[in-house]
């Protein structure tokens, strides 16, 4: 073990890494607004009546959760281009493609939310007058994204790791930098230990938001 | 460009991909089973009343779920093989790094599924006169063992398409000879397609036994509580 540390790699890297890192999470929260609509919409056509909308809903997302992201990405970034005959650069495929995934994972979790509502909120705003779509959109929506906020930040964090998997396709984000800047020097440890600690730093943020949400959460319900 | 989509191309390679899966599935049953021995062990250190000890494996636990899993595997593969001077073979380092990480999740399910276990049944234990041990052994673990396997099932399907990380580090697993595949006969649509259903069919199996596991035990929890 006589590895000698050479972090003057890390200071002259430094600049461009943060340039790197911001990147990271913009393509992160990009995704994030993704995943949210899809989610949600996704998520109140899961509780409707309708067997068919329900069925390719369910396809859409049992085909993303059970594949890996690798995989889907791959396929959309390398296969959807030849097979539509269209070009798509890499920041777009990747961005479509975490967005449909995290938006499969969301779709369940905002159903979980929106059946949790009591039925007695659909029967009173329907009773009041209310059409069904109103009924959704103004009572069942509402308070079943907030029960489930928490949980569905925490969740985002997922969707920051994947970012990383851009740097496969080619996106010089945090990770795809670090790839570069560690073929060029060689000082692999070095690199990805900062890489992993931004990674910590990032994740750990967003799972402190969805705690303090969730404290809030509970305490509102105390209140009622 | 011309939309282009050949099934003969498919149908011939589905084969040929599916049977590459047990190496991907060689490399997941080993890190499962590793992973669960991590598990177990740093759940007994979460759950210890040493503080110190707690910290430990609080810290390895937000580590391992903090950061990708692509990043650990290229800090493994690329960054600890330098930082000793050794040489790891692709397979190695995958299962190692693939064990390290599904063992956090492990720490968390059986930590949890201990956790679950209401503290009535211990009183109730000791009030018959069990010592804590056997409290433990006969009364908490064999409930939480059942609340566990749910999740862990859920947990291996997880772990599969995690191992689709380790085509980066030139493991020869179902995504790398997709890879491979699909360069060579440029035929990335039809060969990644097809990779997606191998892996699709094998875990909506496991998809389907867990939810079968899940129905099934909530059925007896709830006799129980009746």
């Amino acid at each position: 073990m006589d590895y000698v540390f050479h972090f003057d790699v890390i200071r002259n890297y430094f600049p461009d890494f943060l340039k790197a890192c911001w990147l990271s999470i913009r393509l992160g929260l990009i995704c994030i607004i993704i995943t949210s609509i899809i989610g949600v919409v996704l998520g109140a056509l899961l509780t409707t009546n309708n067997k068919v909308v329900r069925g390719v809903i369910r396809v859409y997302v049992e085909s993303f959760r059970l594949t890996p992201f690798l995989v889907q990405m791959l396929f959309v970034y390398f296969g959807i281009p030849l097979f539509l005959g269209v070009t798509l650069d890499s920041i777009k495929a990747g961005v479509v493609t975490l967005g449909l995934n995290g938006g499969a994972y969301a779709a369940e979790t905002f159903r979980a939310g929106f059946q949790s509502v009591p039925r007695t909120q659909m029967e009173s705003a329907l009773s009041i007058g209310l059409t069904k779509t109103q009924a959704y959109t103004r009572v069942i929506i509402p308070q079943g994204i907030r029960s489930v906020l928490p949980y569905f930040i925490s969740s985002c964090t997922m969707i920051l790791k994947d970012t990383s998997f851009f740097s496969i396709i080619g996106v010089m984000e945090a990770t795809g930098f670090i790839r570069y800047a560690a073929s060029l020097t060689y000082r692999n440890f070095e690199l990805f230990t900062i890489l992993g600690l931004f990674y910590i730093i990032f994740t750990l943020v967003i799972g402190q938001i969805g705690k303090i949400l969730e404290n809030r959460v509970g305490r509102h319900e105390q209140n009622n | 460009m011309q939309p282009y989509f050949n099934w003969s191309i498919f149908w011939k390679y589905l084969p040929i991909l599916a049977r590459s899966a047990p190496i991907t599935f060689a490399v997941v049953i080993a890190s499962i089973f590793l992973g669960a021995i991590i598990g177990l062990i740093m759940a007994a250190v979460r759950l210890s009343r040493s503080k110190i000890l707690q910290f430990i494996g609080r810290i390895y636990v937000e580590i391992i779920r903090g950061v990708p899993f692509l990043v650990q595997v290229l800090w493994l593969f690329f960054g600890i093989t330098l930082f000793f001077g050794i040489n790891l073979n692709p397979i190695t380092a995958g299962i190692f790094s693939l064990s390290l990480w599904s063992g956090a999740y492990f720490t968390e399910i059986f930590r949890g599924g201990i956790l679950s276990i209401h503290q009535t049944q211990s009183y109730a234990a000791y009030s018959l006169g069990m010592t804590p041990k056997q409290a433990f052994y006969r009364i908490i673990l064999p409930q939480a063992f059942k609340k566990m396997i749910p999740p862990c099932i859920s947990q291996f399907i997880t772990t599969t398409k995690s191992s689709a990380v380790l085509s980066v580090i030139n493991v020869p697993e179902l995504t790398k000879r997709a890879d491979a595949m699909s360069a060579a006969l440029y035929a990335p649509f039809e060969i990644y397609l097809a990779c997606g259903v191998v892996y699709f069919v094998i875990l909506f199996a496991f998809f389907r036994l867990g939810k079968y596991a899940e129905k099934k035990l909530q059925a007896n929890t709830l006799q129980i509580e009746e």
